[in-house]
């Protein structure tokens, strides 16, 4: 039952990209699709269950094929749409996996044995476990159980005794558990780990447009060995669902860039506001990006773009907040009033000092933006000296911080984008949007201490809030020209540079 | 390579061959049949073990089990069935029908409070996917007794009079086919895949060979140990076999090796730009030091999946969780399923003071649901609660000693513990008439006591005379018993003494707790009646005590005269030991449930004992307490004082009762009895405080409020009382001190109302 109800995800996945993924591979479109159905799924299931109906196996299922076979329908029956071009084809798929793997160097092989050693440890390790991270068993699974036991969203908040808390961050792992429960399912955790090897995938087509196979297979390899991404997949926590939707929007942000294909920036818009499905932080990470796209948009004067991005983000983002607010009538979690700090630390640093606003106004907005107004009170009450060592704290921290989970993928940003200094233009909008992650990063960090300079606590949330950005700085690395020289020289990789 | 394409064909023809084995023996069902064990008639001792032998009555036939008692279903390991057992938990008057664990193959999968009648209880078990157990193997555990009329001396636990199995799904093919079927496609696919990775074919099947040995292993349930000696032995095996074929090769690929060395860097160096390498020299740190990271890790948690496949999911849960999972499984395993508990404000997994850890309660509901688990938050909201989670744990400041939770006062109407061991040693139990001494029993070659009236659960693990530990030369009683509730359990031995006025009886008593054992004798009036008296518990841990009741005639003739029976004629009938003590507070009993007396339902349960004392009228006070009815409670509580007069407990309740019905000055000798008593419980120095403050006496309230502070830094009530006393008194300082201590727990009683005083203060400032 819980392999039909996966089955069934990834048919409602595939559906989706037969419009939005028109070109791409069909493993690539296979792990587009899993993570477009499962997170199209957890929409569903909310409007199911916004509407009154309980939540059961059939009233979902019911739905989910209806828009399947529609879907899928009206696809066939677009002019010249043949099944070749979702490049799928069953009867000759081992042959083409074992050509495949036999076109590979040695190097390619032992990289990829090396994905997948990683990928069934995180297999192994999610389906050993049963859920019991202390936020997995006190949120979002704990959620998932009185869901499954209650058939309704609504009548959550009766059963559990902090509503306010347990209702306030976005529902999709959870709602993704009870998918698996009410399908028969005893152990969600498998879905991380097919999350995982998803969002490897993508990574590894996503690269592989500007760097050659062994290239992407080093960099998806350095991904799939990073201890932070590893254990996240094998734990049911949100953060690796975060990483991988924010990574998404990311690939599909610079492909748009890239190959200026619609589908793509509607893919960045979908699976960002995605990510604020599954977290309550990704607005500061839209405003980020917003402003790297409105950059973009001004320079090649496409207006439009920063708005249709805005509009599909602000499509599913609200949804959550909008529902706890106004139909359960319980308080949210964060939610826009941080980019309300954010604008208002602006403008306090503008009217107290032109200096505070050039020398930390930029780095403590965007912190404030992820962390609310007390630092934006920080920003424009403490004196520069006050605020330059507590910065410096800060910066340690985060130092320590990387140097114990992210270390490598940071050194390989700092020394490829170092190394690629004169080329800085080239690919310079992903590195704009792998700055913008850091930035905001550090400014994370700074919230941190401010608002618990002692406590060992924060730190941990800081390190592992790195998860979101660690992605990005890998793209760039891989996009730069010494590693791009360094793979090429023995194989040469597609050209695609940005027009 | 066509030898290999060959056999790997061939290898597909096998893996086809086996699915198509699997398939067609899928058609020739095992069929099992739902199976009845009448027990007790003949022909049931392939299926039972450890139990005794059979019995019957007019009705029918049955077997007692015994504490551990096991029923073997042949072929019955691998598919669902639902359970079925028809028993009677038989127990005297005075015992509460004993909680019964059902486990399958060592899981549990049930369990309940048996009753006392016949009763037919079902269960579904679903037996784990690995390993696959061929036979169903359900072991029975539950609290046993002795029946004081069973001549052989048994412990009996459940009569069991019939038990059935019935699959909910059928099986597809037996235990044995199913797990050939899935290792050859296991095995199948992982050849393949090696063969599509490129690997050769020897090589390929050799792994296959080791993988399938290995997934036996695991299967099977078979220890690892044996293969891995076969293993190790293979292993040196190739490796010879190999380092043979290799040698030649090897010798002169290390002869090379440095100017192969070589020639590789200036090939490279030549190759890429210098920015390159230190790219490439990037990339390979970068995964060297992932993978350095990442193995250890790997290899520890993966060598302990492999250590411990089988593990249930509480054992995993516990393995993560530690004791706190043992714990929470506790409180759920004695607590309905409406329960409302409340708990320690400042309680996390690790019981450290974390004000800021929101997730507390949820983190609680996950475990306990659908209980609910309240805080006691003022803003809370969650009204009353019928239980409390007892916690020894840590005080506010994290240096401060252990203590426990709640220190508060509560009518109870159960107080349940995890399990809790009492050694108790008894001897020389002497009668002083004036200046005579009778010696009542020196357990020197005599017969050990038998249990006499009890209202605990326990298990008995030894009652023995035996050599005394050192400090009392000779003999004595040993008795060693595991509680996990207790309001008394008397152990005696019947005497026939007339009582005379001035009489005492004294004995010597070491036990390995304090407070958890008195004295007891039981008093025969000359109407019938009999009542029980005791004297104080012991104080000291592991010494020996000499526990002495005092004035029994006076004590026995009040009593009686009280209850309108006839005190002219009273002999002491029996006289024992009471190792089922409860402590003064619940919290001194550690990780616990505390059950509120709530209502007055039930209360027939307790009332009227064939054999009065004082324990029985104390739970009858809380009961009569907790449904509002002040005066009966009053009046309980008087009558288990005269019973047992040295118990803290009931001094304290009367305190509190009469404290709540305004009586003060009888409420603040009860007090004082109470503190008199039980010096370390900080509770009544509380109540007397309050006494103080209501009648004006600030100074005197402060010092009490400070005294209880001193006993316990945790209770909340006093630090508030004694913070709003200094604020009073103008003291904004110690005030503000005391206030800030409340306002860092969130869930703390009175976190808001300090939080306010708090701002109060400092717009004072």
């Amino acid at each position: 039952m819980v392999a039909v109800a996966l089955a069934l995800v990834v048919a409602f996945g595939l559906s989706i990209t037969l419009y939005l993924a028109r070109q791409s591979a069909f493993l690539e479109r296979l792990a587009l699709a899993y993570c477009l159905g499962w997170g199209f799924l957890t929409l569903l299931m909310f409007c199911v269950s916004a509407l009154g109906i309980p939540l059961s196996f059939s009233s979902i299922a019911t739905p989910l094929v209806t828009i399947t076979v529609i879907l899928s329908s009206v696809w066939w029956r677009g002019k010249g749409k043949r099944l070749d071009d979702l490049k799928f084809h069953p009867g000759d798929a081992l042959r083409r996996i074992r050509e495949g793997i036999r076109g590979l160097s040695i190097f390619e092989r032992a990289l990829l044995a090396l994905v997948g050693v990683f990928l069934l440890y995180s297999l192994v390790m999610a389906c050993y476990w049963p859920v019991h991270w202390w936020d997995a068993v006190t949120l979002y699974d704990f959620r998932a159980r009185v869901f499954f036991d209650t058939r309704s969203i609504q009548e959550t908040p009766l059963r559990v005794d902090e509503p306010g808390y347990v209702m306030s961050l976005p529902p999709m792992t959870s709602l993704v558990h009870t998918w698996i429960y009410l399908a028969g399912g005893a152990n969600p955790k498998f879905f991380y780990t097919f999350l995982f090897a998803s969002f490897l995938v993508m990574s590894y087509y996503f690269m592989r447009e500007y760097c050659s196979s062994l290239g992407s297979l080093t960099f998806t390899a350095l991904l799939s060995s990073t201890w932070v991404f590893v254990d996240h997949s094998t734990e049911a926590y949100t953060n690796l669902p975060f990483a991988c939707y924010y990574a998404l929007a990311t690939i599909f942000l610079y492909r748009w860039m890239l190959h200026r294909r619609k589908s793509h920036l509607i893919l960045a818009g979908l699976t960002l506001g995605l990510s604020g499905w599954v977290r309550a932080e990704s607005q500061a990470f839209f405003v980020g990006y917003l402003a790297v796209l409105a950059v973009y948009s001004l320079r090649r004067r496409t207006y439009t773009a920063p708005l249709i991005f805005a509009l599909l983000y602000l499509s599913i983002e609200p949804l959550w907040a909008l529902y706890v607010r106004y139909v359960l009538h319980l308080p949210t979690e964060r939610g826009w009033t941080y980019v309300a700090a954010f604008v208002q630390v602006l403008a306090r640093s503008l009217f107290r000092s032109p200096r505070q606003l050039l020398g930390w106004a930029g780095l403590g907005t965007s912190a404030a933006a992820v962390f609310g107004g007390s630092l934006a009170d920080w920003v424009a009450s403490k004196p520069c000296s006050q605020q330059g060592s507590q910065l410096l704290t800060a910066l340690g921290i985060v130092w320590r911080q990387l140097l114990e989970n992210h270390s490598v993928s940071l050194c390989l940003f700092l020394a490829t984008a170092g190394l690629n200094v004169r080329n800085m233009k080239e690919h310079g909008y992903l590195f704009a949007l792998a700055v913008s992650n850091l930035v905001l990063f550090v400014g994370a960090a700074l919230a941190f201490v401010q608002i618990e300079p002692d406590s060992p606590v924060p730190l941990f949330a800081a390190g592992r809030l790195f998860m979101f950005v660690s992605p990005a700085l890998l793209y760039y690395a891989a996009s730069t020209k010494p590693v791009r020289d360094l793979f090429d020289a023995r194989r040469p990789a597609p050209s695609r540079r940005p027009s | 390579m066509k030898s290999d394409l060959k056999s790997g064909s061939l290898y597909g023809t096998v893996l086809l061959a086996a699915v198509c084995l699997f398939l067609s023996l899928r058609a020739g069902l095992v069929i099992q049949s739902p199976r009845l064990i009448n027990v007790g008639d003949e022909g049931d001792q392939p299926y039972l073990s450890d139990f005794h032998e059979r019995e019957s009555n007019e009705w029918s036939s049955f077997r007692w089990t015994k504490s551990r008692s096991y029923i073997t279903f042949p072929d019955a390991g691998y598919f669902p069935v639902t359970v079925t057992l028809t028993i009677n938990a038989w127990r005297p008057d005075d015992q509460p029908g004993p909680k019964v664990l059902l486990l399958a193959n060592g899981r549990q999968f049930a369990s309940f409070i048996a009753a006392k009648e016949l009763q037919t209880y079902g269960f579904n078990y679903v037996p784990p996917v690995l390993p696959v157990e061929q036979n169903l193997v359900v072991e029975i555990r539950s609290d046993t007794f002795a029946p004081p009329s069973d001549e052989a001396g048994r412990t009996l636990g459940v009569l069991l009079d019939a038990v059935q199995f019935s699959p909910i799904r059928r099986p597809v093919c037996s235990a044995h086919l199913l797990v050939l079927a899935l290792l050859s496609l296991t095995t199948g696919v992982a050849y393949l895949m090696m063969r599509l990775l490129g690997a050769p074919g020897r090589a390929s099947f050799t792994a296959t060979l080791v993988l399938l040995a290995l997934a036996c292993s695991v299967v099977l349930g078979y220890p690892l140990k044996i293969f891995s000696l076969a293993m190790l032995s293979f292993a040196c095996c190739s490796v010879a076999y190999g380092s043979l074929l290799v040698s030649e090769r090897l010798r002169r690929s290390l002869a090379a090796l440095p100017r192969m060395a070589l020639l590789g860097y200036r090939r490279f160096a030549r190759s890429f730009p210098l920015a390159s390498q230190v790219a490439a020299l990037a990339l390979v740190g970068g995964l060297c030091i992932n993978v350095a990271t990442a193995l250890p890790r790997m290899i520890e948690e993966v060598g302990f999946a492999a250590t411990h496949p089988h593990l249930s999911y509480t054992d995993k849960m516990s393995e993560k969780w530690g004791d706190f999972y043992n714990h929470i499984t506790f409180v759920r395993d004695n607590t309905p399923p409406e329960a409302r508990i409340a708990y320690v404000p400042w309680a996390g997994p690790s019981w450290r003071p974390d004000p800021k850890r929101m997730a507390r309660v949820s983190l609680m509901q996950y475990f306990l649901c659908p209980r609910h688990v309240l805080t006691l938050a003022d803003d809370s909201g969650n009204g009353e609660y019928t239980h409390i989670w007892m916690v020894p744990t840590r005080s506010y400041e994290e240096e401060t000693a252990e203590e426990g939770w709640p220190q508060f006062y509560a009518p109870a109407k159960t107080v349940t513990y995890m399990p809790q061991t009492r050694q108790v040693w008894v001897d020389d139990f002497v009668m002083h008439q004036g200046a005579q001494s009778m010696v009542l029993e020196d357990f020197e070659g005599a017969m050990a006591f038998d249990e006499w009236a009890s209202q605990a659960r326990r298990v008995i693990s030894e009652t023995v005379i035996s050599a005394a530990p050192a400090g009392n030369p000779g003999q004595a009683l040993y008795l060693n018993l595991t509680y996990t509730q207790s309001d008394y359990d008397y152990w005696g031995k019947p005497v026939d003494v007339p009582l005379t006025g001035g009489a005492s009886v004294q004995a010597m008593v070491r036990s390995n707790m304090e407070q958890r054992t008195n004295i007891v004798i039981q008093v025969l009036f000359g109407d019938g009646h009999a009542a029980v008296f005791g004297s104080p518990a012991n104080q000291e841990t592991d010494a020996w005590e000499m526990l002495k009741i005092d004035t029994i005639h006076n004590r026995a003739r009040d009593f009686g005269l009280s209850r309108g029976w006839d005190v002219g004629n009273m002999r002491i009938t029996m006289i024992g030991v009471n190792p089922g003590h409860p402590a003064p507070m619940p919290y001194m009993e550690g990780w616990g449930v505390l059950e509120i007396a709530g209502s007055a339902e039930g209360l027939g349960l307790r009332a009227g004992p064939r054999v009065e004392n004082g324990p029985c009228h104390f739970a009858l006070g809380q009961a009569y307490e907790g449904a509002g009815r002040l005066a009966e409670a009053t009046a309980e509580y008087r009558q288990a004082i005269l019973l047992e007069p040295g118990d803290a407990r009931f001094q304290l309740a009367l305190g509190e009762v009469l404290r709540s019905q305004g009586e003060m000055e009888a409420a603040m000798a009860a007090y004082v009895q109470a503190i008199a008593l039980a010096p370390e419980i900080a509770w009544p120095h509380f109540g007397l405080g309050e006494l103080w403050l209501h009648t004006g006496e600030h100074d005197l309230a402060l010092a009490e409020y400070e005294q209880a502070l001193a006993i316990s830094p945790n209770l909340s009530e006093a630090r508030f009382a004694l913070a709003r006393l200094y604020e009073e008194k103008g003291l904004l300082t110690q005030a503000y001190a005391h206030y800030e201590v409340l306002s860092r727990f969130l869930y703390d009683p009175y976190h808001r109302a300090a939080s306010e005083a708090m701002q109060r203060i400092e717009e004072q400032w």
